[in-house]
């Protein structure tokens, strides 16, 4: 070699081993933040979960009793919130990928939602409480709060279901054009059952997203723990239900444990539903 | 379904000065042909001359890119397609089209035929089924997936899947079959067959046949047209039948061209 091809101190074995350690280090302590967090929440809350516990009504500021009129009220909110992003957020998606793809236009939807995406909760509930509230007149209700977190999860509907719509092969439109086939029938019959799965993973990340909110349901759907009646009843969801006992109730924190570890259980099985959903997309796909 | 021709029309397909633009770019310049009818004409040239662009022209599949901007005139059977009367849906299945890489939609083999069918207003069950079974007859499935109709079409082989295509396109009674290098994607057994049923369809329908596979055009061609890039436009050197283009060339490019020595 002539001792001009020589090995630089970067090259040697030590620090290939050194490397490979540290991010091996790095992806274990990102596992281990799950672990700990849901380690935490089951050992502080597993002795508090039983049926009672699920099915009964809060006593004494939730204290004692159990979360059963919280879950029914999260139920109403999460289904107000989806029954309504839904179909605006998957049609937005298809108008995106199908009608404006490369559009000026399209640019400035998409660069809209992208920037509703960046909006603080706590900025989403201040909203909500200004404008279903007070303007609208609902009041703190279900409702309020339902179509607060609908208008926050629809940047994440719109996104991932316009990304499941464009991974649709465009040699299918071309097919179907050159058969003569509408755009209409052509989405319906051709992209639409194609880009179902992936609507429906998107739909499952949303509702996790709206599950586990807090702050923008506090203005809008407010504390309410009895029994909602009616969507314009006052409904206190899971998320503000472990906030308020955890803030404002000394002795709470137990069923306030009690309360995550469900949540967090919830939040699990949507994900993994997702996750199901999304491997039978892409096995669709490739 | 389709008009009878006008008795002393010879011209299927007549394309007249076509220019076909995208943005800036030129793909087609002022390409002026008559193509016959119930013939096999084979559109050669090597790539970037303009051949798809100039064959998506023909069934207006050049709307759907963006920019596309076509000037000249198209007619078929002495209709012109570039106007507002023109229905693209009804001209499509008119003019029907089989792409390089096999197509099939992700769904049954008897589903990828019936869709187009229903749309274009076949409803009856006894029908559709009676018109799958003919063309899957016509190109040569039937023996191989005619027990499999509700197997999904994209677990057929490269060679079936186009085949079905063709089958599909078949289905909606075209008068026309437009063919973008139909056979780029397969291995020779699989082109074997689609150039056995081309031979076969010669007396029905007028086929082009865009290739870059000129022992191809010459087994299959009555009519041979010749593009060619020149300054970054692609241009219509030379037509006409085949045994005098691959022969006698008019042209010093095109003789350069079939004989091997360019391109």
């Amino acid at each position: 070699m002539n001792g001009r091809l020589s090995k630089g101190w970067w090259m040697s074995a030590g620090w290939d081993t050194a490397g490979t350690a540290f991010v091996w280090g790095c992806a274990l302590a990102a596992t281990l933040a799950l672990a700990w967090l849901i380690g935490g929440v089951l050992s502080a809350g597993a002795g508090v979960i039983s049926w009672e516990f699920l099915t009964s009504e809060p006593s004494d500021a939730g204290r004692a009793g159990g979360i059963g009129t919280i879950l029914v009220a999260t139920c109403w909110i999460l289904a107000v919130a989806s029954m309504t992003s839904l179909p605006v957020g998957i049609g937005a998606a298809v108008w995106l990928a199908e009608c404006n793809r490369d559009g000026q236009l399209g640019r400035w939807v998409r660069g809209a939602v992208d920037l509703l995406a960046g909006v603080p909760s706590i900025v989403f509930g201040l909203f909500g409480n200004a404008f279903f509230c007070q303007f609208l007149g609902l009041g703190y209700s279900i409702l309020s709060g339902g179509l607060t977190l609908a208008v926050m999860i629809l940047p994440l509907l719109v996104r991932v279901s316009e990304q499941g719509l464009r991974a649709v092969p465009d040699q299918y439109r071309m097919a179907a054009a050159a058969l003569g086939l509408s755009r209409t029938t052509t989405f319906l019959h051709v992209v639409l059952p194609q880009a179902v799965p992936a609507l429906l993973a998107g739909f499952l990340l949303a509702t996790a997203r709206a599950l586990s909110e807090t702050a923008a349901l506090i203005f809008t759907s407010g504390y309410v723990a009895r029994m909602p009646r009616s969507l314009f009843d006052s409904g206190r969801a899971i998320s503000v239900h472990v906030y308020d006992l955890v803030m404002h109730v000394p002795g709470g924190e137990r069923r306030a444990a009690g309360a995550a570890l469900v949540l967090v259980l919830l939040l699990l099985a949507i994900h993994s539903l997702t996750n199901l959903f999304a491997r039978q997309w892409l096995s669709h796909v490739t | 379904m389709s008009p009878d021709a006008p008795p002393g029309i010879r011209v299927a397909i007549e394309l007249e000065r076509l220019t076909v633009r995208y943005g800036p770019v030129v793909a087609v310049r002022d390409v002026s042909l008559a193509i016959p009818p119930c013939r096999i004409t084979a559109v050669v040239g090597p790539s970037g001359s303009g051949k798809s662009s100039l064959l998506a022209a023909i069934n207006r599949l050049v709307d759907l890119v963006p920019g596309a901007v076509v000037s000249g005139r198209v007619r078929i059977a002495g209709q012109e397609i570039y106007n507002g009367l023109t229905d693209v849906d009804e001209l499509r299945r008119r003019v029907a089209m089989v792409f390089q890489r096999p197509n099939p939609f992700p769904m049954s083999v008897r589903r990828n035929i019936t869709l187009a069918l229903r749309e274009h207003g076949v409803r009856r069950r006894e029908l559709l089924e009676a018109i799958v079974h003919r063309v899957l007859h016509d190109v040569g499935l039937w023996e191989e997936v005619g027990g499999r109709l509700d197997y999904p079409a994209h677990k057929l082989s490269g060679g079936q899947q186009q085949r079905l295509c063709i089958a599909r396109a078949m289905a909606l009674d075209p008068e026309v079959l437009l063919l973008d290098e139909p056979c780029s994607a397969l291995d020779p057994l699989s082109t074997a067959k689609i150039e056995e049923l081309l031979r076969r369809f010669r007396e029905r329908y007028t086929v082009v046949l865009v290739t870059h596979n000129l022992a191809q055009a010459r087994r299959l061609a009555d009519y041979v047209a010749v593009l060619w890039q020149i300054e970054g436009e692609g241009r219509l050197l030379e037509f006409g039948p085949a045994s005098d283009v691959f022969e006698n060339p008019q042209h010093e490019l095109t003789r350069a061209y079939v004989t091997g020595l360019t391109g």
